[in-house]
């Protein structure tokens, strides 16, 4: 990813900054999509960037709303946005970050000095030093984030707003945070489930589509684009946005001769014909993880998005930006949304299920990664009863998809939409028939729709697992000294020594199975401590 | 003399501010088959106290029948171990 300015802000001396100056120091660079809007007055400064999908909202109105403390309300809004309010006559500063988790936003403070941005390398560039963060690392290395939201980064001295959250700085300079996200009265909304899944699924596409209509109505004339694959989430977004739109628009599929994935280049194919898509493939076998530079480069210096699709997906965003697209739409979320039903039991018991299926990882084989040390922190039962999670109504596995991906939205300028997250469609959702905790199958839901979905795509998912274990078979001079130089290891966490003799004996098999994730984001976060640590 | 019980730690968790919120009914998960269990006010108070006083027998509590029955089926559920 090149480097592209991220709002940026620096104060050096207790609330000394937040007056009439206030405008000069904080930096927010342009943008098409979504727009950046600054209010300014002599009383205080509003600005950001914000762009709302189900009602319109002027930039004097999201100024008003602030200068009300009407913070509840924005923060529920289905929007994208990053919101900065600086009160000048009660020296308040606040960050509101939307609860779509369209934007992050990472700060450190340090006696008299914060240091706010969008960027998490910039911050922890103004940091004379790091201290790793324990909790984090395992939140990393395990959960890849996608449990429960927290306000904690992998350095301790840097504090992310989590979506749905204000920030606020008061006069004395010492700050707090409070989650706004109103899952209490979402949950209140009572709801029958569907007698019939084929009406469910019926309506569920009405559902969309109205939803999509209210993107494209937002989106006006900038250009979007699509993510394809073969899978029913981000097909039927493709369907309905044909529907909805009646616009051509570019598609974007990625496929790998690897792994098929969620991506049979037939059944997209087969797909694209039936619906008059303009398909754009992306070959993925070259950007597994760690495979390019640029990949490496990143992660070095800003660490997050920490995934191991980042490298795919910024080349996917780039097609969008080569083509002048300022929106791509996908299907995250999908998984989640047949799901909802359950969330009032599993935001409730969030902590437990997390817990839960960290124990469940001593059956598969966490142990071919980490030490008995390293599984003692994993199953702390301490740690995670002094943990401090954030509600949301999307689940965190699909905000993770959004939250952590930003850098790549912002660095090629096309923004991802998620009409599968949103909390309208999500509510619709939750009326899904079930039996207990069962839901019918993806195919059991659509198989009455082959007016939308292709023969081919009845199908059992195909793996990715192989398409991302290539940087153990191809990567082994890079893999091997990342190890010997491991911190992980160092701290007594990671059974750096055993890993490299099975890869050097080419015992790799059991790697490429369960642990392959938690291997790669070892490597990941090894290769960012080992340069900024 | 009664068998000691002893809670499971990969079973069991307990969240101070969590466990209020939810007004103390709970989950708990048997690490074997990878079950979960929805835990009412009774049984938390009941695990919560052997977890605190690891090796409890059942002749602490007054109602041991209703108890008998539950540490019984936490027992099966691998939740607690009783020595």
């Amino acid at each position: 990813m090149k480097k592209t300015e991220h709002p940026f802000l620096v104060f050096s001396k207790k609330g000394s900054k937040i007056n009439k100056f206030f405008s000069r120091e904080i930096k927010l660079p342009e943008r098409k999509f979504p727009p950046r809007f600054i209010v300014s007055t002599k009383n205080f400064f509003c600005g950001g960037y914000f762009v709302c999908y189900n009602q319109q909202i002027t930039a004097k109105e999201i100024a008003k709303a602030c200068q009300g403390r009407n913070w509840g309300y924005l923060a529920n809004l289905i929007a994208d946005f990053l919101v900065i309010y600086a009160d000048y006559s009660s020296k308040e500063f606040f960050v509101l970050t939307g609860q779509l988790g369209g934007f992050p936003c990472y700060f450190f403070k340090a006696g008299d000095k914060l240091v706010l941005s969008t960027d998490f390398g910039l911050v922890k560039e103004n940091l004379s030093s790091v201290t790793l963060n324990k909790n984090s690392v395992f939140d990393y290395l395990y959960f890849n984030y996608v449990t429960t939201l927290t306000a904690e980064t992998i350095i301790s001295e840097i504090t992310q707003v989590p979506p749905g959250t204000l920030l606020r700085i008061d006069s004395n300079f010492s700050f707090s945070l409070t989650p706004l996200v109103d899952l209490k009265n979402f949950l209140d909304v009572s709801l029958e489930p569907y007698n019939s899944v084929a009406e469910f699924a019926d309506d569920t596409v009405v559902a969309l589509g109205k939803l999509v209509s209210s993107y494209l109505e937002t989106l006006g004339q900038v250009k979007f684009g699509a993510d394809l694959s073969s899978g029913f989430d981000s097909s039927l977004v493709c369907y309905v946005l044909k529907k909805e739109s009646k616009k051509k628009f570019p598609c974007y599929s990625l496929i790998s001769r690897y792994s098929l994935g969620d991506t049979n280049p037939e059944a997209v194919q087969e797909f694209a014909r039936k619906h008059k898509l303009k398909l754009n493939f992306l070959k993925a076998e070259p950007f597994y993880p760690f495979a390019k530079a640029h990949d490496l480069a990143w992660t070095k210096k800003h660490f997050y998005p920490g995934d191991h699709g980042q490298e795919l997906r910024f080349q996917l965003f780039s097609l969008g930006a080569r083509d002048e697209v300022k929106a791509i739409f996908h299907g995250y979320g999908g998984d989640e949304l047949y799901s909802a039903f359950l969330i009032g039991e599993n935001r409730r018991f969030s902590i437990q299920r997390e817990y839960f299926y960290a124990v469940a990882g001593l059956k598969w084989g966490i142990d071919k990664i980490f030490t008995e040390e390293g599984i003692g922190v994993l199953l702390d039962r301490d740690r995670f009863a002094q943990k401090r999670f954030y509600p949301s109504i999307i689940a965190p596995s699909a905000i993770a998809e959004r939250f952590y991906y930003f850098p790549i939205y912002w660095e090629t300028g096309v923004w991802g939409i998620s009409p599968m997250s949103d909390p309208r469609l999500i509510l619709f959702a939750r009326q899904i028939p079930h039996q207990d905790r069962k839901v019918p199958s993806k195919q059991e839901i659509w198989q009455h729709r082959k007016d939308i979905f292709v023969p081919s795509q009845f199908v059992k998912k195909g793996d990715y697992q192989k398409q991302i274990g290539q940087f153990l078979i191809k990567k082994k001079d890079w893999v091997i000294p990342v190890l010997e130089n491991s911190i992980l290891a160092k701290r007594g966490w990671i059974n750096a020594s055993e890993i490299i003799n099975d890869i050097h004996q080419g015992k790799i098999e059991e790697y490429l199975k369960e642990p392959l994730i938690v291997l790669h984001n070892v490597l990941r976060l090894e290769y960012f401590l080992q340069h900024n640590i | 003399m009664g068998k000691k019980y002893f809670i499971n730690p990969l079973a069991v968790i307990f969240h101070p501010v969590l466990d209020k919120e939810n007004n103390y009914e709970t989950i708990v998960f048997n690490p074997q088959t990878g079950d979960t269990f929805k835990i009412n006010r009774f049984g938390y108070s009941v695990l919560k106290t052997i977890e605190d006083n690891p090796g409890l027998s059942l002749d602490y509590w007054q109602d041991e029948t209703r108890l008998a029955k539950f540490v019984d089926q936490m027992a099966r559920e691998n939740v607690v171990s009783e020595r």
